[in-house]
């Protein structure tokens, strides 16, 4: 038999949930929703993927990098080795907390660098590929719901809280109603600046072992720069890998020895 | 009466009156002098900075003419606004063309392609670099390597400790302070760095995080370079020399530093402040004591001590406060700890003043720069250029540092000597050219992926729209297991070598153009507009000073200067000159009423008037003039100095040394007695009006 507080919190869900397009949510419905956000895209074990990245600017000209991404978030720690082309294969980024570090192959020298950097210069940062922390870095704030294309989705936006460092200071998201997923994410400057604009039109759920749940991930990122119109990165990562790596991994000696 | 005679009698009043009337002679005298003493002096040294200056861009990087496209959005400013801005002077995508039309000019000599940018500079702290030699030192098992770089990172762990317990007496947050302590700590504590005999990450990866912050962070710097054909650049600009290292070879790759720009940002900041405040002591003789600028680069001296002690190993801390202490440098208590002492005889030697000033400069260059890394970057080290493209994206590439160049008798100016100099296939790379094989490589990468183009305006239709195939949600069924690996089989290389044909063709923003006979100047600059314009080549020619920017207007600007001030004066003096004779002409009306009564013609009044106004007029502009001269003669004795750095560079050096210029020295005096003789003409036909009778009727 049920008991009695466990119903009520199955009819309160049911409820939400079948009321979810048509009611707004409260301040606790949105922070649970960032929370969710959050909680899916967790990987409590370690991450790797190949990243491709696939930059247009405005002038026309084109850039494009593969790249390896390897996370470590128990130890906040966090890996880019860039692989194609040819020019840029064998640099990489290497995160330890706070401190980020840039190895450039050819010289065999390491630079530490500003954690906001962006990556090889793309539109990309390095919070692109880092585990989402958005409900311990911002206050949401329900705006409403809307549509995007032919889907319902929840907009929601997330001022950073003080004292916190972030990249963005203001964040609005446009999250699915029904998959809970984030399709569209723009953020701010202090001014109200609207500084890029990114799509996730796509996303893959698999199976953690560590996690004991499902984790989910991007299969795609569309960024558009919009300080400096017709800028744009496109991410796609691939061969999504959830199993513990080398213990040895996040070190200057691991990344120096991918390029020998 | 002949007028022969006329003009003698004429002289012979005016001389008469002028004594009669000194007070106004002698006004009107010194006022003519004064503005003739200006205009020679004046004239001189802007025909002078005219001449130095026109070198000093010609010479350096402007050439006789600029070329750059018609689709520039700002104007070419090759020596202002290009250094700490970015400007958009567009560019020309093939030189081939352009250079044909130029060299089919029978007055061009050479056609230098180019293109301004600039590149940012990452650097690390004295810790960053301390631990990236022990990681070298540990990586090649050199015990004796190893075991000087643990001793110079305790030594800075020993610092630090000393200065995390400086910071707790002030800090707000304790508690911050406290985990900097135990991190040090740790990293002192026996076993730690003792222990180190080959690389061990996890330990090395503490002092790199933890311990390397605590030393601080540099602020990037940023490196204005040109990108240009080395070969023919050399060639055309007289003025260019390499004074440390080598020439940059044809056909490698590689960078030239500027030497200002070496100076002012990559030299040691002690360093740098003993350079600035000898340089005002020593080139303008200005005193420390009382000019806010020295006084201000003093107490930044004195603050300079921890800079030098953490570049020092414990021997050399050990040696060099000795070396103090016979010096005369005792600090406060000589009996404490190394750190502490030397420390205190630091400061002690850094704090300067006039008396000591000399002294302990050169002392500074003799014992302690020897100790230390004067310089960031050296001929031989390779660099990475991270320059940003046109949409704001990043490029990087490793050069060599192949020398240090500087523009004869500009080696002191700052502003010209900013940019570095690299190869153009660099500059090319950098400014986000990709090579016709990076093309290939990234359409199959591209292919390979097989991403669709999607424009920003229709991007929520085209991703999320009715139309679009988006599924939100798929399950992969687990996470794929399997090692990861990212082996990359290929050694990275810095590029060194390029084909010199492609230095030849391809792009460059901007191009020189020097001129076989310079004085046909304008002339070649039509023809050449002409000529690109029939070949359909859309782009701006412009010269030498208005491609230079705010810096060629600068003599326009004095040349309007030193007008306004001669207009001033000679306004004033001729509103005196004619107000003195209108005053005189009351004051006379009875002698020229007599003078007409006994038959003096208006034009012999007239005559008087002008030339009492021309003797005066002579005599003070004559004097005037060899006032002027002599006070050239001595400044070409002794030159005028430099006062700044935009100043050195427009006298095309620390000094300028005016010509006599005997054109100017002697028509001004006779220029400016015309005008004022000229100018009194109205005052003098007033006085010609008076009377006869009217005259008599006036009372004494």
């Amino acid at each position: 038999m049920l008991r009695k507080g466990t119903a009520i919190l199955g009819v309160t869900l049911s409820v939400s949930l079948l009321s979810g397009k048509a009611l707004a949510l409260d301040e606790a419905q949105t922070k649970d929703l960032i929370k969710l956000v959050d909680e899916r895209q967790r990987a409590t074990g370690d991450y790797a993927s190949v990243v491709f990245i696939d930059q247009k600017e405005k002038d026309g000209s084109t850039k494009a990098f593969e790249a390896r991404v390897y996370r470590r978030d128990a130890d906040d720690k966090w890996m880019i080795l860039f692989t194609k082309p040819k020019a840029e294969a064998g640099k990489g980024y290497l995160r330890v907390e706070k401190n980020l570090f840039l190895y450039e192959p050819a010289l065999g020298k390491w630079e530490r660098q500003t954690e906001r950097a962006s990556i090889a210069g793309t539109n990309s940062r390095r919070d692109d590929f880092d585990e989402s922390r958005l409900s311990i870095e911002y206050e949401a704030k329900f705006i409403g719901d809307e549509k995007l294309g032919k889907f319902g989705v929840h907009r929601v936006k997330l001022t950073a809280k003080p004292g916190v460092d972030v990249a963005s200071p203001i964040v609005e998201l446009w999250i699915d109603q029904d998959s809970k997923n984030i399709l569209k994410r723009q953020e701010s400057a202090l001014s109200g600046k609207l500084l890029r604009t990114t799509y996730y039109p796509g996303w893959d759920k698999m199976f953690s072992k560590s996690k004991g749940s499902d984790v989910y991930v991007p299969k795609e990122i569309r960024v558009f720069d919009e300080v400096e119109k017709g800028n744009s990165t496109t991410v796609v990562l691939r061969d999504v890998k959830l199993d513990p790596l080398d213990a040895n991994m996040f070190t200057k000696a691991w990344l120096e020895s991918q390029s020998r | 009466m002949r007028l022969l005679e006329m003009i003698t009698l004429i002289m012979k009043v005016a001389f008469r009156n002028l004594w009669l009337y000194r007070v106004k002679t002698l006004v009107i005298g010194t006022l003519l002098c004064l503005g003739t003493f200006l205009g020679v002096i004046g004239f001189s040294l802007l025909r002078d900075v005219e001449g130095s200056m026109r070198e000093s861009i010609i010479g350096s990087i402007a050439g006789h003419l600029q070329i750059y496209s018609d689709k520039a959005k700002d104007d070419l400013a090759l020596f202002g606004g290009g250094f700490m801005g970015r400007s958009d002077i567009g560019e020309l995508p093939d030189i081939v063309p352009y250079r044909e039309v130029a060299m089919a000019n029978p007055n061009v000599q050479a056609f230098v392609p180019m293109g301004l940018d600039m590149s940012l500079l990452g650097r690390g702290n004295e810790m960053d670099e301390s631990l990236d030699l022990l990681r070298e030192a540990l990586k090649n098992q050199d015990p004796v390597a190893i075991q000087t770089r643990i001793d110079a990172v305790r030594f800075q762990l020993e610092q630090l400790k000393k200065e995390a317990a400086e910071q707790k007496k002030l800090a707000a947050d304790v508690a911050i302070i406290e985990q900097r302590e135990a991190d040090i700590a740790k990293a002192e504590a026996p076993g730690f760095l003792d222990d180190l005999k080959t690389v061990d990450e996890a330990k090395l990866q503490f002092l790199e995080t933890k311990i390397a912050p605590l030393s601080g962070e540099k602020t990037p710097i940023y490196l204005g370079y040109i990108g240009t054909d080395i070969s023919i650049y050399q060639k055309n600009f007289s003025k260019f020399h390499v004074i440390e290292g080598q020439d940059l070879p044809p056909g490698q790759r590689g960078i030239l530093l500027a030497h200002r720009a070496r100076e002012n940002f990559l030299k040691v900041i002690v360093a740098r402040l003993f350079d600035r405040l000898n340089k005002r002591l020593v080139a303008t003789n200005i005193k420390i004591k009382g000019d806010a600028e020295n006084e201000r680069n003093a107490a930044d001296l004195a603050r300079q001590y921890s800079a030098i002690i953490s570049s020092l190993s414990r021997d050399q801390a050990s040696d060099l406060s000795k070396k103090l202490t016979d010096f005369g440098i005792n600090g406060a208590k000589p009996d404490q700890d190394l750190i502490t002492h030397l420390t205190s005889q630091l400061k002690e030697f850094l704090t300067v003043n006039d008396e000591n000033f000399r002294a302990r400069h050169e002392w500074f260059y003799k014992n302690i720069a020897p100790l230390i890394k004067l310089y960031e970057i050296s001929p031989g080290e390779t660099i990475t250029l991270r320059a940003y493209t046109r949409s704001g994206y990043v490029k990087s590439l490793p050069l060599k540092v192949y020398g240090v160049y500087s523009f004869a008798g500009l080696e002191d100016s700052d502003l010209a000597g900013q940019t570095s100099i690299i190869d153009l296939v660099s500059f090319r790379e950098l400014y986000g050219k990709m090579t016709e094989a990076s093309q290939k490589e990234l359409a199959e990468m591209r292919a390979q992926v097989g991403i669709k183009d999607i424009e920003a305006s229709n991007a929520e239709d085209a991703l999320f729209g009715e139309a679009s195939q988006a599924q939100i949600e798929t399950r992969s069924l687990e996470a794929k297991p399997g090692p990861v690996e990212a082996v990359i089989n290929i050694k990275p290389t810095i590029p060194d070598r390029f084909d010199l044909d492609e230095v030849t063709r391809g792009l460059a923003l901007n191009a020189a153009i020097k001129l076989k006979d310079p004085s046909r100047l304008a002339q070649t600059q039509e023809e050449l507009i002409q000529a690109f314009k029939d070949k359909g080549l859309g782009v701006r020619v412009v010269d030498w000073q208005q491609a230079s920017g705010i810096v060629g207007q600068m003599v326009n600007i004095m040349r309007l200067v030193l007008v306004l001030a001669l207009g001033v004066i000679g306004l004033v003096t001729l509103v005196i000159i004619n107000n003195s004779i209108i005053v005189g002409t009351l004051n006379r009306i009875r002698e020229i009423g007599t003078m007409r009564a006994i038959g003096a013609q208006k034009s012999f009044v007239v005559g008087l008037f002008l030339g009492e106004t021309c003797v005066t007029g002579l005599i003070g502009s004559i004097l005037g003039a060899i006032l002027g001269a002599v006070v050239l003669v001595l400044l070409s004795k002794v030159g005028i100095p430099a006062v700044n750095d935009v100043v050195s560079f427009l006298f095309s050096g620390p000094r300028l040394y005016p010509n006599i210029r005997w054109d100017i020295i002697i028509a001004t005096p006779f220029v400016i007695t015309l005008v004022a003789t000229l100018s009194s003409i109205y005052a003098a036909r007033l006085a010609a009006r008076v009377q006869p009778a009217e005259a008599m009727q006036e009372k004494e």
